[in-house]
């Protein structure tokens, strides 16, 4: 059973960004997207809030919901962007790029908070930074030949 | 413009994942992720409302579905894990194989259905985004 639950973080998290491709191909509005995504999310999380915490499921201290306006705010922007890009390009590297956002918070933590470096989150985080540069440099390419091309 | 568009979902995105990290340094490291969660999609829609009906006024059928498709997989992923966890999968099995596995299921149809070229710098960003993202993973 474990490994069902497993597979289904897999599909979950793989049919996400597949469903980002089908959005392009079915000729969605990326703002479309992103309201109805949002709206359901926020429908979703609610309930969910609700019925774990009773009535006071919103209630949480000012900070945290400041910290969480201001993430979410940046979030909306992020899919937003996200859309509009993987329009005119390919999913499978935008994806990756998108993914690899995930090393931010993680030089954020390091850098503000002092934490720990250790050797694999370096190595991580090294690796992380060549992909980007290499999906940079590939990307450059492809813009080259297409303009030569015309 | 792709690039330029990359780099703001790239920043917007690792940005707005840095809130559970902020909770935690101010000592709020208790708050209900669930919680959480509700304020910070409901600050996504306010956003996503402003933008959407500058110039629009209602989403088309296919936006509805493949929106609410998106949350639920979203949704559907994260409980997948969460499952995993609570039925006793380690960590180090959960979050790499969660994260890289989705990963390699979007390379996978962006090349078998719809025919994305990649040339070998392409697979050598994939494999080692691949590799990256396993190891940032790994809980500590």
């Amino acid at each position: 059973m474990p490994h069902l639950y497993l597979l289904l973080g897999v599909m979950g998290f793989g049919m996400l960004g597949i469903l980002h491709k089908v959005a392009d191909h079915r000729r969605c509005r990326p703002e479309g997207v992103n309201l109805i995504l949002f709206l359901a999310a926020a429908i979703s999380m609610l309930a969910i809030s609700l019925w774990r915490t009773g009535t006071n499921g919103i209630e949480v201290p000012a900070s945290a919901w400041v910290t969480a306006i201001g993430c979410g705010f940046l979030a909306s922007v992020a899919i937003l962007a996200f859309q509009r890009g993987v329009r005119l390009g390919k999913i499978s590297t935008s994806w990756l790029v998108i993914n690899l956002s995930t090393a931010l918070p993680t030089v954020l933590s390091i850098l503000i908070y002092h934490e720990n470096v250790s050797l694999r989150r370096g190595l991580g985080l090294f690796l992380a930074v060549a992909a980007l540069v290499i999906l940079w440099v590939e990307r450059t390419r492809e813009e080259r030949s297409i303009a030569q091309a015309q | 413009m792709y690039l330029r568009y990359m780099t703001i979902a790239f920043l917007t995105n690792g940005l707005g994942a840095f809130g559970l990290r902020i909770l935690a340094g101010a000592g709020l490291g208790s708050v209900d992720q669930a919680q959480y969660l509700t304020w910070w999609y409901a600050a996504g829609l306010v956003m996503a409302a402003v933008v959407f009906f500058r110039r629009n006024r209602q989403p088309q059928t296919n936006e509805l579905a493949i929106g609410s498709g998106m949350a639920l997989c979203s949704l559907l992923g994260q409980t997948g894990m969460a499952m995993a966890l609570v039925s006793g999968l380690p960590g180090f099995v959960v979050f790499p194989v969660a994260t890289g596995g989705g990963l390699l299921l979007v390379v996978a149809v962006g090349v078998i259905l719809y025919k994305e070229p990649i040339g070998r710098l392409g697979y050598l960003g994939i494999t080692t985004g691949v590799c990256a993202l396993i190891l940032l993973a790994l809980p500590d």
